[in-house]
């Protein structure tokens, strides 16, 4: 039933009922006549008419019922993730928030203790303790890994 | 095959007919995107500072280690917010998928 995808809710109803409603009164039509004199032999024709709109009319009805279940379905689903969005780009915003807020405290800390080390150079440097070029490496090492 | 025959085989190929229109096999049609990252999170991490040559004080090495040190949290504070994203994507990933 793809084609009825394609078709307006409206207008797929009124067809199906349509032929659903001419069917019916064909075939009941056909089966009246069929005991009137004279029309009698020709009642057959109504019956047929009324019978081969009848069966594609109830084949089309079940579909549409389907149709409509499952364009029910997508809206649902539609709807749900249109939420989902929204919450992740709520949380989005939130994380970004945490991130530039938390980085400016780190990088204030940061400054400060920068600061307070050079204020106390001197205290710091009296004991004449000074690193080895081999003491220097080792620590680079330690920080961007031996695996060079 | 009699006139009943006839007759029963084609209400049963009618019935057939009739009840395949009910039939339904399609995929819905509705996607959904994968959550976008933030924008912090998806940028290059920040490298360790190496401590200079000709800086042999000890002040130096506090100087450095002090940069380092606010460079580890900046990192820390990234990979947290990284499991806070994951965390949440999937909790509302199963609260769509999973309610009726």
């Amino acid at each position: 039933m793809w084609l009825l995808h394609w078709l307006p809710d409206g207008v797929i109803e009124l067809v199906i009922r349509m032929v659903l409603i001419v069917g019916v009164v064909s075939f009941v039509l056909g089966l009246i006549t069929k005991w009137i004199p004279f029309l009698g032999p020709k009642s057959i024709i109504l019956r047929v008419v009324g019978l081969v709109l009848l069966f594609p009319g109830l084949y089309m009805w079940g579909g549409y019922g389907v149709e409509m279940e499952y364009r029910a379905a997508a809206k649902e689903w539609q709807a749900k993730i249109e939420i989902l969005e929204q919450k992740s780009k709520e949380e989005n915003t939130k994380i970004v928030e945490k991130i530039v807020t938390e980085t400016k405290v780190i990088t204030q800390d940061t400054a400060e203790t920068q600061y307070l080390i050079e204020q106390m150079r001197e205290q710091i440097n009296k004991q004449g303790c000074e690193l080895t070029d081999e003491a220097v490496d080792l620590y680079n090492e330690g920080m961007a890994g031996r695996g060079k | 095959m009699d006139r009943t025959q006839w007759a029963i085989v084609v209400v049963v190929i009618a019935m057939m007919f009739i009840l395949s229109g009910c039939s339904s096999n399609r995929i819905m049609p509705v996607t959904m995107d994968f959550p976008q990252a933030p924008e912090p999170l998806m940028t290059e991490p920040v490298k360790l500072e190496p401590l200079p040559e000709d800086k042999k004080e000890l002040s130096d090495l506090l100087e450095n280690s002090t940069v380092n040190y606010g460079k580890h949290r900046e990192l820390q504070l990234k990979y947290l917010q990284w499991q806070r994203w994951y965390d949440t994507n999937r909790r509302l990933h199963k609260e769509t998928t999973e309610s009726k």
